[in-house]
């Protein structure tokens, strides 16, 4: 029966003049927009077409002289087969429901209709306005290729497509948004990728119930395997090359459109603290930063709380050479050290609050302003020590190595819990939050697949790519711990290396 | 074979996490007073005491795998349930839940007197407890996994806190070994009681066995935990033995930590304070194990989901924390705890052995 009534109502709008369709259109299903557009073309046989469309989101020059003017010469009398004959361009579909048309023109469509005819035709030509490919604010690299995801998922594909021609690159497309649909596209190797994962994200984007997708990191954040966490378990990701990297390597890339960044999927705790860079540089600068980056990531969260507890409570452990130099410099201070500790690291954290939302230049000023005068005015107004000084700046510089700044953020924030544990209870405090946060890392989950991979679960095999980085010569396997498909790397690479071809000879032969 | 567990296999690991899973669960309190207690029976001849022990000890998980291959995948209510019947297996494990709870009250006690101790006179015992409690639960709100993952990391985190001992065995004297072979046979008794006690937790195998994947290899791993225990154990004893006096290793009570007063760094001094509160590494994974163990066989007899019976251990261990407060009424614990120890871990799996036999004769028969 309701199929019975939607058909009648479809049949009470086709046939009907073009007047009465533009008033159907722009006023019941488009609630009169005002750049709504209807262009009346009469052509040789004396039939009235009509194109309607929103002039905000078409490309003017394509509609005129791709669909507009054949149309226009045209001599013969026409029906919606010719029409589709006439125009050169792709991706065309004939309509006679009147929301899907007002869906369809929402995107960039131009709706062809000849008068008193039975159902129309659609063309798509959105016009997009991007900004060109540029480099990445966030993400900085030295060796890798300088540029950045555009808020066109057109343009990012294209730049992944370029990257991997191979046709086992597989794209699967969902529109997501119940309110404001978006397009989103899941990106991944087929002959790598792990099925369980694949199928697992595909379930997840599918079942997501959400109005709005706004770009990838809220969407990241809606399909956490812990929304609760202060870890995040995916990684967003401006850089089109690291983007690629983690797809080759198994993972799975998730593209949205209107955003200028792609999530990969699923990570591990210390792909954090890995860059693309680490793998254009040598193999020994790779393997020194990323165990650098992860000493500097524990540094940044135990060393002003080890000072505060040190100073609260157990001054017995400092050594009496630093006990002298360290009662000299807070001799001044009026505060616990508890709160000396609390002002500056607020402080510094309203620096670098400050620094990322003033334009650059401003920024640059802020910068030095926050770091020389305030920090010199401190010490010498006696709030802070010295020593104090050191240790917050140093903490803050090794919090900055991160190469994600999601990451390093939740950490440099994580800091704070733990200096009040330190002022509270000493070094039993500052374990106790350590343990915490370990066990917390050991409960999250990315897509399933364990986040302190592949320290637990252990695979020594896999550190040779997460923890430090082995020379290409001697890296012929995936990392197992995503479970790929394919663990080996091709044969013939490793094999063909001169350094292997040297079995059963003596030096100098 | 009418009541196998079916784990399923994603919660499953593999054997080698036995090994740490063991260490953990034998090393935790206990050795911090170990090296004194064994010293007032054995004097010199402590080690060999503990070797001993440690044979006994071994042997004692070989039988107790033994028990459990010969009953497939199943756990100590499965084993006790086919042998004896619904209402005895409940009975022992009812005991054995009254005694896991018993051992990990004295620990989780033992623990925050260290800290009362070393750092904070003023501070009561009860707030320690409960910070380390919402540790606790909060494993074991995550499951095996957590749980192994958490005995495997925190292994990691403080191995090397005993290769500090080094600095003190740097300072041995050797006169302080001799003379050997002195022992009469109550000192050998006494020692032997004593040093059992440094051995609860094996008991952890009638539990956690059925989730071991590769079955096979549990015998090897176990035995390498216990031996690393060992290990552990008899380097403390020997440094312990070396580096105090024999006077004053009698009149220490944690001669283990008081060895780390001893380590200075250029930047760090007096690396016992570190070490009490570093402690706290060692003490968790002993006392998740515990809990879990204790949630686990309530889960096993009455179905009783285990986010609910953590609640109860929490609560009843605040209770208890709240009791025993004073180390008389400490020390009081730890003795019901140590000498059913001798009970639950020695003696229950060599009488469960002779039906293990039984049944194994019989299935080859049929």
């Amino acid at each position: 029966m309701k199929r019975k009534s939607t058909k009648k109502k479809q049949q009470s709008l086709f046939p009907s003049t073009l007047e009465e369709v533009e008033k159907d259109l722009n006023e019941k299903a488009l609630n009169s927009s005002p750049d709504f557009t209807m262009k009346v073309v009469e052509t040789e046989s004396n039939q009235r077409v009509g194109f309607y469309f929103l002039y905000s989101i078409i490309k003017p020059q394509v509609v005129y002289e791709q669909i507009i003017s054949p149309i226009q010469k045209a001599k013969k009398t026409l029906d919606i087969k010719a029409i589709d004959n006439m125009i050169v361009l792709p991706n065309s579909k004939q309509e006679s429901n009147i929301d899907e048309i007002a869906k369809k023109l929402l995107q960039g469509a131009v709706c062809i209709y000849i008068e008193n005819d039975q159902s129309c035709l659609m063309h798509s030509v959105p016009l997009q306005e991007h900004r060109s490919i540029d480099r990445a604010e966030t993400e900085s690299l030295i060796f890798g290729p300088q540029m950045a995801f555009t808020g066109s998922i057109e343009t990012n594909l294209n730049m992944v497509r370029n990257m991997i021609d191979t046709p086992h690159l597989k794209i699967e497309r969902f529109i997501l948004g119940n309110k404001i649909p978006n397009e989103i596209q899941m990106i991944y190797m087929n002959d790598i990728a792990n099925e369980e994962n694949v199928n697992e994200l595909r379930k997840r984007l599918t079942s997501l119930q959400s109005e709005d997708i706004m770009n990838a990191s809220v969407l990241s954040q809606k399909i956490e395997d812990n929304p609760y966490s202060f870890f995040p378990q995916y990684i967003v990701t401006e850089l089109p090359d690291r983007f690629t990297y983690s797809i080759k390597e198994g993972k799975i890339g998730i593209l949205v459109d209107n955003s200028s960044a792609g999530i990969v999927a699923p990570i591990t705790f210390s792909s954090f603290f890995e860059s693309t860079d680490d793998i254009y540089g040598r193999w020994v600068i790779g393997s020194f930063t990323r165990l650098m980056r992860m000493f500097a990531m524990i540094m940044s969260i135990t060393l002003t709380p080890l000072y505060v507890a040190a100073l609260t409570f157990h001054y017995e452990v400092i050594p009496e050479a630093l006990l002298l130099s360290l009662g000299e410099s807070r001799n001044r201070v009026p505060f616990p050290p508890l709160m000396e500790t609390l002002i500056l690291e607020t402080m510094m954290e309203f620096i670098r609050e400050a620094g990322a939302r003033l334009p650059t230049k401003v920024g640059q000023t802020m910068g030095i302003v926050g770091g020389i005068v305030i920090g010199q005015a401190v010490v010498q107004a006696g709030f802070t020590s010295n020593i104090l000084i050191i240790l917050v700046a140093l903490s803050a510089l090794a919090s900055f190595t991160t190469p994600d700044y999601v990451m390093g953020t939740s950490l440099r924030i994580l800091r704070f819990p733990i200096i009040l544990l330190a002022g509270t209870f000493g070094f039993v405090g500052i374990f106790f939050m350590v343990a915490f946060i370990i066990i917390h890392l050991l409960r999250l989950r990315s897509l399933h697949r364990p986040y302190t991979a592949p320290i637990y679960p252990f695979r020594f095999s896999d550190f040779d790519q997460s923890q430090v980085r082995i020379p290409f010569a001697l890296n012929k396997r995936r990392a197992t711990s995503l479970l790929p498909k394919k663990t080996k790397r091709k044969k013939s690479n490793a094999d063909q290396h001169p350094l292997f071809n040297t079995k059963g000879k003596d030096i100098d032969e | 074979m009418k009541d196998q567990l079916n784990i399923p296999t994603h919660l499953k690991f593999r054997a080698s996490y036995l090994f740490f899973i063991l260490y953990n669960i034998l090393i935790g309190v206990g050795i911090v007073e170990y090296p004194r207690r064994v010293y007032n029976y054995a004097q010199q001849d402590s080690w060999l005491v503990l070797i001993l022990v440690a044979l006994i000890a071994h042997s004692i998980v070989a039988i107790t795998i033994f028990i459990l291959k010969t009953y497939k995948s199943t756990d100590l209510y499965g084993i006790l349930q086919e042998t004896f019947g619904n209402w005895f297996a409940k009975l022992i494990c009812y005991l054995f839940i009254i005694y896991f709870f018993t051992v990990y009250l004295s620990a989780l006690a033992k623990y925050t007197e260290f800290i009362v101790v070393f750092i904070f006179p003023q501070l009561s015992k009860f707030i320690i407890g409960f910070l380390i409690t919402i540790l606790i639960a909060y494993s074991i709100y995550g499951g095996i996994r957590v749980i192994v993952g958490v005995s495997f990391l925190f292994f990691l985190l403080t191995i090397w806190v005993f290769g500090l001992l080094a600095v003190p065995a740097s300072m041995i004297d050797t006169n302080n070994y001799f003379p050997l072979f002195n022992l009469d046979r109550n000192g050998l008794l006494q020692g032997l009681r004593v040093s059992a006690y440094s051995f609860i937790g094996i008991e952890v195998l009638w539990f956690i066995y059925p989730y071991v994947r590769n079955k096979d290899k549990a015998m090897f791993y176990s035995q390498l935990g216990v031996l690393a225990a060992v290990v552990i154990l008899f380097i403390s004893v020997i440094i312990s033995i070396g580096f105090y006096a024999p006077k004053q290793l009698e009149s220490l009570i944690w001669p283990v930590l008081g060895m780390y007063k001893i380590i200075s760094f250029s930047i760090f001094e007096r690396l016992d304070i570190f070490a009490v509160s570093y402690w706290i590494f060692i003490i968790l994974p002993n006392l998740i194990l515990y809990a879990w163990l204790i949630t686990r066989s309530l889960k096993r007899i009455h179905q009783i989901k285990q986010k609910h019976s953590i609640w109860a251990i929490i609560i009843l261990s605040a209770i208890g924390l709240y009791f025993i407060q004073s180390s008389i009424k400490l020390e009081a614990l730890l003795d019901v705890a140590d000498i059913s120890s001798i009970f639950f871990v020695f003696l229950f799996p060599i009488l469960l052995f002779p039906f293990a036999i039984i049944k194994r004769i019989r299935g080859t028969k049929k």
